[in-house]
């Protein structure tokens, strides 16, 4: 668990997003603000459409906010061009997503690596250090297979690992645990943290698991595009 | 960037090994597409160049060369002599013999030769010096490939191989022979003056002794006659025996061609019974002198010795462009091909290049990857193609130069197929070019797919639009409008027809889909193609254009047969057609025998006796070669109806017969000729313009031709001899049993009934589309081929979607149900656009490009059964590229359809 003293990776300042104008107009999130602190477990909590994945896109770069302020590793992330919010993800975001979303043409070392090689990182290095990561997700033995060949554990595991290959201050994870079993998700989840605090990165995932939910950190509840509970 | 750009390079192609189907299929249209175009400019270029040597002939060391539309008198030389600026004069004889069946030892000599001049390289040389063994036994004996006039019917397989002959005479030809035998007859060099007395002894020999011939080892060895000896040849005054004597290098040096045989001047005088006539004289000209000064004879004209080669090949332009224009709607189905299956390669990449994005990757590195893959897999096509086309065109050449032969007169030698470095740059220009370009625009808009849409699960192909197709089809219009002979504007229509067409298939399939019956079935099927329209639009639309295409040309070849059938039908009225039977070594200037025109006349059962004359004649401006036919107009109504597209008929005719000229549509086209304007002529008797009377119809000569009454063309060029006839029968007469009598009478000479001569015209034609059928056959085959795949390749993607409806208990009877519709609904959306695409092809292949290339005219008519069988070939490949992903749907188990490899 983070203390309370430590460094802020990401912060969030009365965040908003609207899709569309006037009468079709929908707030996906209103006057919402948080901040994740070094190796934090958040779990983004609420029902269907409270605005979790909005704000998991909006701090990946990857969706801009109509309102409100967003930094993440001591960057504003406001009129960000396209390779700059390119390079912001590759180098300060890992994500882990539902369907996990490996290369399917790509062994389990070269899923893992790809980050590194897209950061322009020497290739030996990230290899080296995509079979550490390898090894303690529980892979070590499987880094010449592709994704078909491993179960849905396995690929979330090589996922993990993909997301903090390069080091980042903050991993999404959006419904990490959604397409596993009990026992997968739970192995899941306690690596993901166990990890991400180890390589002091903040974890903000957004789930309906209970299970998921009680090995946070903290809980942060939406509910129509506002945070409800902290 | 560049260590980002390899990483994401190393990607697409772990990505292109992993689909190595779909790889395989993008790759296999760049090279269907290169390797065709690339065939038929080789087989062309080869055949053409084969007719344009033999048409140039052997021009030594001459500067220049004086020829006449008829022989000259040999007593010339003495005044060419004298003329300004001339240091050498000799004259000349060059035509073509025959060498009959019996002359050769066996077939396998046949093969031996016809490889030989495959080849003329010393080692080939070398090999056929060697035993019988080497010569492939039952090959087709093709030394020289010919043919009559378009009228004639023909059996490439029965042709027999023919021979140069270059007549000259020794002495005065020695300051044309190479310049190394030349000099060596003064030179120190003990050797070169040994050789060089050895030359002059076989030159010396073959004066004395009349009927020798000096032939090439390498031909003698072919003939099975090595030490030479009797060899029996047919001209055209019938069979002679002439004494083959082996020539060596050091008489010519290194021939051109080696199926050559040298005489005197005499002998070849004797072979062709041209009595002391020449065909023309070799010239050596001083540098700087004016080749005007030398004084010329009415008819008589001094060009360089490479004019003749632009002559033929200003006769064979129409073919060429032809053949090109082939070419190229051959590469753009292979490009189109490839556009479809680097589209589809994109699309299908879309969620890979997203997770690429989601993982920090710009867009423009993405697209400069993709379009640097794009160019390597272009380029690697493009070789593949080169390699395949250059296969492709061995095949074919022979194939080419019957057209050819057909069309324009004999080729001697067997093309040889080289592959040369501007066709080579050019194909993998236009392959790189075809597969960048055709990636570039869904390679950008994937690279620009937001990351957020691969991290929400949900990538949506972009929807067709109609915008672009409805801009190209308006363009293929537009560009027709001006009103020039340019062929390059009727091409671009083409292009833009087939993008437009294609392009628009997936909207309209989108459309058509809307309409899918309220039934569960026909709605399911509907709704997995509208979600995956962009690609199996792209798949559709492949596939509509090779059949447009097809039906295109199904229509055009129909409709002209149609036409050239109502004309032979109509023109050819007579009873019987009398040609000389060797008419093919110079198809347009070879004469009957004298002394069978008062045979012909006085044979039973024979009421009329038409003859007619050709004299070869030029315009002047363009250089382009015209042939003028001398017949008595009067007559021609008995044997012969032409069809007049303007001038009327009588008043035509009449004005004919006093002296005016009536031409062919062709020729009408290519000088803009019509009824009143002037045609000029350069006959022996001087030039002068005669009046056109009338353009009719005709389908003998792309080139054109003009007919005059005999007395006019007479007094224009004299009588170069009778070169067909056609005899009028007197009622009841049998024209078999007079064609049977005259042809034992008269075995150099050919005798055909009306109905002989009218299906040799349709043999004729049915030859010449031969290398059209057989080209479009392979592209559209091959197209065919391509699109099944990608058909398939869509299936295979979407196993899933079936796993999930064998889940829900559909059988495989019902999948296989679902695919058929689906394959069904791309088709029908097909043919109903291929089948008006194809006949506003047709239209513009017909009403245009034929027209400004060929200056032929004809309406179009659908020919039902074939376009039926177009769409018939369109079905069964579509259905299969249905029944292919359902057998491997019923094979799979449900749970194996169901996983997601990622």
């Amino acid at each position: 668990m983070a203390s309370a003293g430590a460094e802020v990776v990401a912060r969030v300042e009365r965040l908003g997003r609207t899709y569309g104008r006037g009468g079709t107009a929908a707030v996906a999130l209103a006057d919402v603000s948080l901040e994740l602190r070094r190796g934090e477990v958040v779990a983004l909590t609420g029902p269907s459409g409270s605005g979790k994945s909005t704000l998991l896109h909006i701090l990946g770069a990857m969706d801009e906010p109509s309102s409100g302020r967003v930094v993440v590793a001591g960057q504003d992330l406001a009129g960000l061009t396209d390779a700059q919010a390119s390079a912001f993800r590759n180098r300060h975001v890992g994500f882990v997503f539902q369907s996990f979303h490996l290369v399917a043409s790509l062994t389990v070392l070269e899923n893992i690596s790809l980050p590194g090689r897209l950061a322009g990182r020497d290739a030996r290095e990230v290899a080296a250090e995509a079979g550490t990561l390898a090894a303690r997700v529980g892979l070590g033995e499987l880094l010449a297979r592709r994704p078909d060949q491993l179960s849905g554990g396995q690929r979330q595991r090589v996922a993990i690992a993909r997301a903090l290959v390069n080091r980042p201050a903050l991993v999404l994870a959006d419904e990490p645990t959604g397409n596993l079993d009990h026992t997968a998700g739970a192995g899941v989840m306690h690596l993901l943290a166990e990890l991400s605090r180890e390589r002091g990165a903040a974890v903000l995932l957004a789930t309906h698991d209970p299970m998921v939910t009680a090995a946070a950190d903290r809980e942060v509840r939406l509910a129509d595009g506002r945070i409800a509970e902290r | 960037m560049f260590a980002r750009l390899r990483t994401v390079l190393g990607v697409l192609l772990a990505d292109a090994r992993a689909h190595r189907l779909q790889t395989a299929t993008t790759l296999l249209g760049i090279v269907v597409g290169v390797a065709v175009a690339v065939a038929i400019r080789l087989a062309s270029n080869a055949a053409l160049d084969s007719f344009r040597r033999t048409y140039a002939g052997i021009a030594g060391q001459a500067t220049h060369q004086v020829v006449s539309a008829a022989p000259m008198p040999a007593a010339r030389l003495a005044e060419l002599l004298a003329a300004p600026g001339v240091l050498a004069a000799a004259p000349v004889i060059e035509t073509t013999l025959v060498l009959p069946r019996g002359a050769l030892a066996a077939r396998e000599r046949h093969a031996a030769l016809s490889q030989m001049l495959d080849d003329s390289a010393p080692e080939a040389r070398a090999r056929l010096q060697t035993e019988d063994a080497h010569a492939t036994p039952g090959e087709s004996p093709q030394v020289g490939t010919h043919a009559g006039m378009p009228d004639g019917d023909r059996d490439a397989e029965s042709a027999p191989p023919t021979l140069r002959l270059l007549g000259i005479d020794p002495f005065m030809a020695r300051p044309f022979l190479p310049a190394p035998v030349a000099r060596a007859a003064q030179g120190p060099d003990p050797e070169a003056a040994a050789r060089a007395g050895r030359a002059g002894q076989l030159l010396t020999r073959m004066l004395a002794e009349p009927g020798l011939v000096l032939v090439p080892p390498a031909t003698l060895a072919a003939l099975g006659m090595q030490d030479g000896g009797p060899l029996t040849v047919r001209g055209p005054r019938g069979l002679s025996t002439l004494t083959a004597v082996p020539m060596t290098t050091e008489v010519f040096g290194e021939l051109p061609e080696v199926a050559l045989a040298i005489a005197d001047l005499a002998t070849a005088q004797e072979l062709l019974g041209l009595g002391e006539g020449v065909l023309r004289f070799d010239l050596i000209l001083a540098d700087g002198s004016d080749p005007d000064a030398v004084p010329l004879l009415p008819g008589e004209t001094i060009e360089r010795p490479g004019r003749r080669g632009e002559r033929a090949d200003a006769m064979t332009a129409a073919f060429r462009f032809n053949l090109l224009a082939l070419g190229m709607l051959a590469l753009l189905v292979g490009a189109f091909l490839v556009f479809n299956m680097a589209q589809f390669a994109v699309v299908r990449r879309r969620p890979l290049l997203g997770k690429l994005r989601c993982l920090g990757c710009p867009a423009r590195d993405l697209l400069i990857a993709v379009l640097l893959e794009a160019l390597v897999l272009g380029a690697l096509g493009g070789l593949l193609g080169l390699v395949a086309g250059r296969l492709l065109a061995v095949t074919l050449v022979g194939d080419v130069a019957r057209t050819v032969s057909t069309l324009y007169g004999p080729v001697t030698g067997t093309p040889a197929v080289t592959l040369d470095a501007a066709t080579a740059l050019l194909a993998l220009l236009i392959a790189v070019a075809a597969t960048v370009a055709a990636t570039f625009a869904p390679a950008r808009a994937a690279a620009r797919t937001p990351p957020i849409l691969v991290a929400g699960g949900s990538v949506q192909d972009p929807a067709p639009s109609l915008r672009w197709p409805l801009v190209l089809l308006a363009g293929a219009g537009l560009v027709l409008l001006p009103a020039r002979t340019s062929l390059l504007l009727p091409s671009l229509s083409v292009l833009l027809l087939l993008l437009g067409a294609a392009g628009a298939v997936p909207v309209l399939l989108g459309r058509a889909l809307r309409l899918a019956p309220r039934r569960p079935l026909p709605l399911l099927a509907a709704d997995r193609l509208l979600r995956s329209l962009p690609r199996a639009g792209a798949a559709a639309g492949a596939l509509a254009m090779p059949v447009a295409m097809t039906i295109a040309i199904v229509i055009m070849i129909g409709s002209f047969r149609s036409e050239v059938r109502a004309w032979a039908d109509g023109m050819l009225r007579g009873d019987l057609y009398v040609s000389p039977l060797f008419q093919e070594l110079a198809p347009y200037t070879a004469r009957l025998p004298d002394e069978l025109l008062p045979v012909l006349a006085a044979t039973p059962g024979v009421a009329a006796v038409d003859v007619r004359r050709a004299a070869e004649d030029g315009d002047p401006r363009t250089g382009q070669p015209f042939l003028v036919v001398g017949a008595r107009i009067a007559a021609l109504q008995s044997h012969m109806r032409l069809r007049f597209l303007q001038g009327d008929e009588a008043d035509a005719l009449r004005r004919a017969a006093a002296g005016e000229a009536l031409v062919t549509e062709p020729l009408a086209r290519r000088l803009s000729l019509q009824p009143g304007s002037m045609l000029e002529l350069h006959g022996t008797t001087g030039a002068r313009s005669v009046r056109v009377a009338g353009v009719f119809q005709d389908f003998a000569l792309d080139r054109g031709y003009a007919l005059l009454d005999e007395g006019a063309f007479l007094a224009q060029y004299g009588d170069p001899g009778v070169s067909n006839a056609a005899l009028s029968l007197e009622p009841g007469a049998d024209p078999e049993a007079v064609r049977t009598a005259l042809a034992a009478a008269w075995p150099d000479a050919e005798f055909r009934t009306v109905g002989a001569l009218r299906q040799g015209v349709l043999a004729a034609f049915d030859e010449t589309f031969a290398i059209t059928y057989v080209l479009q056959t392979i592209s559209t085959v091959l197209a065919l081929v391509g699109v099944l795949t990608a058909l398939l390749c869509l299936h295979l993607e979407r196993r899933a979607e079936l796993g999930v409806l064998r889940a829900l208990g559909a059988t495989t009877r019902t999948v296989g149900l679902l695919l058929m519709l689906e394959a069904g609904a791309i088709l029908l959306v097909d043919c109903l656009v291929a089948l008006p695409v194809g006949a506003a092809l047709a239209w513009i292949l017909i009403a245009v490009v034929n027209t400004r290339s060929f200056g032929w005219s004809y309406p179009m008519l659908v020919p039902l059964l074939p376009v039926a069988g177009v769409l018939l070939l369109a079905v069964l490949a579509g259905l299969a590229a249905g029944v292919v992903p359902w057998l491997l749907v019923r094979r799979a188990r449900v749970a194996e359809l169901l996983e997601d490899p990622t």
